[in-house]
């Protein structure tokens, strides 16, 4: 059984068709890579995954670990092992980190039939993954993102994600905006997360990236579809050439997967 | 057959001589005369309607639906364990003044700090004929035209008479208990609490306003003055987390001396009927007034504040911040008015009021007011309502958060801007908890 397998996904905002017939297996211990020109559709189904309610799923299916992931409320998805690190993080004026952290965790903890963990333990995990992103210690006392720069933010998203430990992390254009030693951080925090357990899924809008983590597939998203999946050279291909060439391979009607 | 506020006001005028044949106070006494002028001003006024402007969004006669009768009999009885929980802050060490139905209970006050301050029961100053008494309540500034405060005047009986003197610096805090207990009757307490704070002094008082019938047959009317001298730091902190369906009615008319500190504090969460009156005057050059509240309202609570900083010289300068949560079918009002008087230039005064609108059948009034008579001054307001931010709530549900709980994470973090501004550590606590609690915030 697929972690995560879509089919013919099509979904709608507003009455517009965004999605229209997304198929897409991941398997355990997979990193996938989906990328794409502006406006394909990247977000929304990084949106979908995660559970945000304004979009409109009018076919298809998503299961995780087989079970309906679209039944889910976006809390129970987290809680399953869905993890999404958000484009723009929010900032929660009033709320600390360390205290969103631990309602987080425990909320995941009870969903597992674990005990809360208690302060000593939680203050040691917390500290052990900030390290992971390069973060000091102080973040925790800061409320949630106010204040923080783009690349604290995209940090935060991983210091979360090091720290709830999702089986499937989805990360929309975390790369977006970063500088050289941030994207560095990002990656290797990306990584050190890695293993034959979980799955990752980047949506990334350049290949850079993808330098420091390296896919074992790369889709293309265009107008909604899937209309490319090839390997990691996928990537530098798209790099090197741009989309205009698949755009004319499909107008063309030449074969899809590479 | 129904009662009307007609009908309470012509009850209370008409049994007026019975109260002070109960009273027993000397007919040579000045009180009885000072008693007898307010009686008419109030007869005069009668209770407000919707007509007027200051009671708009409050129809004070519609929660005025029993005979309400001023208690005459002292034996109020003793406050029960559970009452006394009621009162409790843990981990705060004070100066306590408790008043039982209006009834000051030495019994259960605790005074840490004798040698600061000069304590007396209104009761006992009024049968002394207290000459600082007489000269306060000949004072009255009736800026408002508020009737419930010629009420009070007409039949006040006790509360508590405080005078701090020059460079005296409390080290605890004065905690004012104000307790009504279940009782039969239909009853209006109408309070007392004089407070004088002289030059170079720091203080910080707390009252806080416990209903233990919880049912709206009591109606609490308290008129509290407070004087501040020059270079004083004073902070009031008004709680009603206790109030039940009780009717609250609380007027607060504050001085403020030269370069001297005010800040008020109102943690409303309670009552079918409260209102909080603030008259801030800053009277001397440099002084600043600070004012906070905070009204979390659920089921059919009913909350006015209101609030008027006074800037009757130069150079001063006001900070208001009120913020309301309102769920179920409460009503908030704010009612903020700046007022510069002429001549008072280089004012600086700031207004924000935000909140949050939980439910659908909660109703929000906000209405700022300037009243402008200096052209060299700075004054900002601002009052905005709205519901809780979607794509918070989704960044904390996507966490694992559950929705209520992201909902009550989100408010509690609206809340504590005005609760982190308390300055004593145990009843900053003691708030956290108590909004927490509302909020049922689970670990």
């Amino acid at each position: 059984m697929a972690l995560l397998e879509i089919n013919n996904l099509h979904a709608s905002i507003d009455g517009n068709e965004i999605l229209k017939g997304i198929n897409l297996k991941v398997e355990k211990g997979e990193i996938h890579a989906i990328m794409g020109p502006n406006g394909s559709g990247k977000s929304t189904l990084a949106s979908i995954i995660a559970g945000r309610e304004e979009y409109e799923v009018t076919k298809g299916s998503v299961l995780f670990e087989g079970k309906d992931l679209l039944d889910l409320a976006p809390e129970e998805r987290a809680r399953e092992g869905v993890f999404l690190a958000f484009q723009y993080p929010v900032e929660i004026p009033g709320v600390s980190t360390a205290n969103f952290i631990k309602a987080s965790v425990n909320e995941i903890r009870k969903h597992r039939g674990e005990e809360p963990l208690d302060a000593a333990s939680m203050m040691r995990l917390m500290k052990e993954k900030l390290a992971l992103v390069e973060m000091d210690k102080s973040f925790l006392s800061r409320s949630v993102n106010e204040g923080f720069s783009g690349g604290e933010k995209k940090r935060n998203e991983i210091f979360q994600m090091a720290v709830m430990q999702p089986k499937l992390a989805v990360l929309d254009e975390t790369d977006s905006g970063l500088d050289i030693d941030a994207l560095k951080i990002v990656a290797n925090g990306v990584n050190k997360l890695h293993n034959e357990e979980n799955a990752f899924l980047v949506i990334t809008h350049y290949q850079r990236l993808l330098d420091y983590i390296v896919p074992d597939k790369v889709h293309v998203l265009l107008n909604g579809r899937i209309v490319k999946s090839g390997g990691k050279e996928l990537a530098l291909d798209l790099e090197a050439r741009g989309y205009d060439w698949i755009k004319e391979e499909l107008e063309a009607g030449a074969p899809q997967n590479s | 057959m129904m009662i009307t506020a007609n009908d309470v006001k012509s009850k209370l005028i008409e049994n007026f001589n019975v109260f002070e044949l109960n009273l027993q106070e000397d007919e040579s006494n000045p009180i009885a005369e000072i008693r007898k002028e307010a009686l008419k001003k109030f007869a005069a006024m009668g209770f407000p309607t919707r007509r007027h402007e200051e009671w708009k969004y409050t129809p004070v006669s519609k929660f005025l639906k029993y005979d309400f009768e001023p208690r005459t009999f002292t034996d109020h009885g003793a406050p029960d364990e559970e009452d006394l929980a009621d009162a409790g802050i843990p981990g705060l060490r004070a100066n306590v003044l408790f008043f039982v139905n209006g009834h000051y209970q030495a019994a259960r006050s605790k005074i840490l700090e004798e040698d600061k301050f000069e304590f007396r029961d209104i009761a006992s100053a009024i049968n002394d004929e207290d000459p600082y008494l007489l000269s306060r309540l000949n004072s009255v500034i009736d800026r408002e035209k508020d009737p419930f405060i010629w009420l009070n005047q007409a039949y006040m009986r006790d509360g508590a008479m405080i005078r701090i003197k020059d460079h005296v610096k409390l080290q605890y805090p004065i905690y004012l208990v104000n307790m009504e207990l279940p009782s039969k009757g239909n009853y209006l307490d109408n309070v007392r609490h004089l407070i004088r704070v002289g030059d170079h002094c720091e203080a910080s008082i707390i009252s806080n306003y416990i209903n233990r019938s919880g049912e709206d047959r009591n109606l609490g009317n308290y008129f509290i003055q407070l004087e501040i001298g020059d270079h004083s730091h004073v902070d009031f902190y008004t709680l009603q987390y206790e109030l039940g369906k009780g009717l609250h009615i609380g007027n607060h008319e504050v001085q403020v001396g030269t370069k001297s500190t005010f800040s008020t504090f109102f943690f409303s969460s309670d009552g079918r009927l409260v209102r909080n009156v603030s008259n801030i005057i800053l009277r001397g050059e440099h002084s600043e007034g600070h004012m906070y509240g905070l009204y979390s309202l659920d089921g059919n609570d009913h909350c006015d504040n209101r609030t008027v900083i006074d800037h009757a010289v130069p150079n001063s300068f006001s900070n208001e911040l009120y913020k309301g949560i309102l769920d179920e079918n409460s009503v908030g009002v704010f009612n903020g008015k700046i007022m510069v008087r002429p001549g008072a230039q280089k004012t600086n005064a700031y207004q924000h009021n935000p909140n949050i609108i939980l439910s659908r059948g909660a109703t929000l009034h906000a209405k700022p007011q300037l009243e402008i008579f200096a052209d060299d001054v700075k004054c900002t307001h601002g009052a905005t309502s709205g519901q809780l931010d979607e794509e918070h709530l989704f960044y904390l549900r996507s966490r694992g958060l559950d929705a209520a709980n992201a909902k009550a994470l989100l408010t509690y973090a609206f809340a504590y801007e005005v609760v982190e501004k308390v300055k004593i550590p145990a009843l900053r606590e003691f708030l956290e908890k108590r909004i927490q609690g509302k909020l049922l915030i689970h670990d």
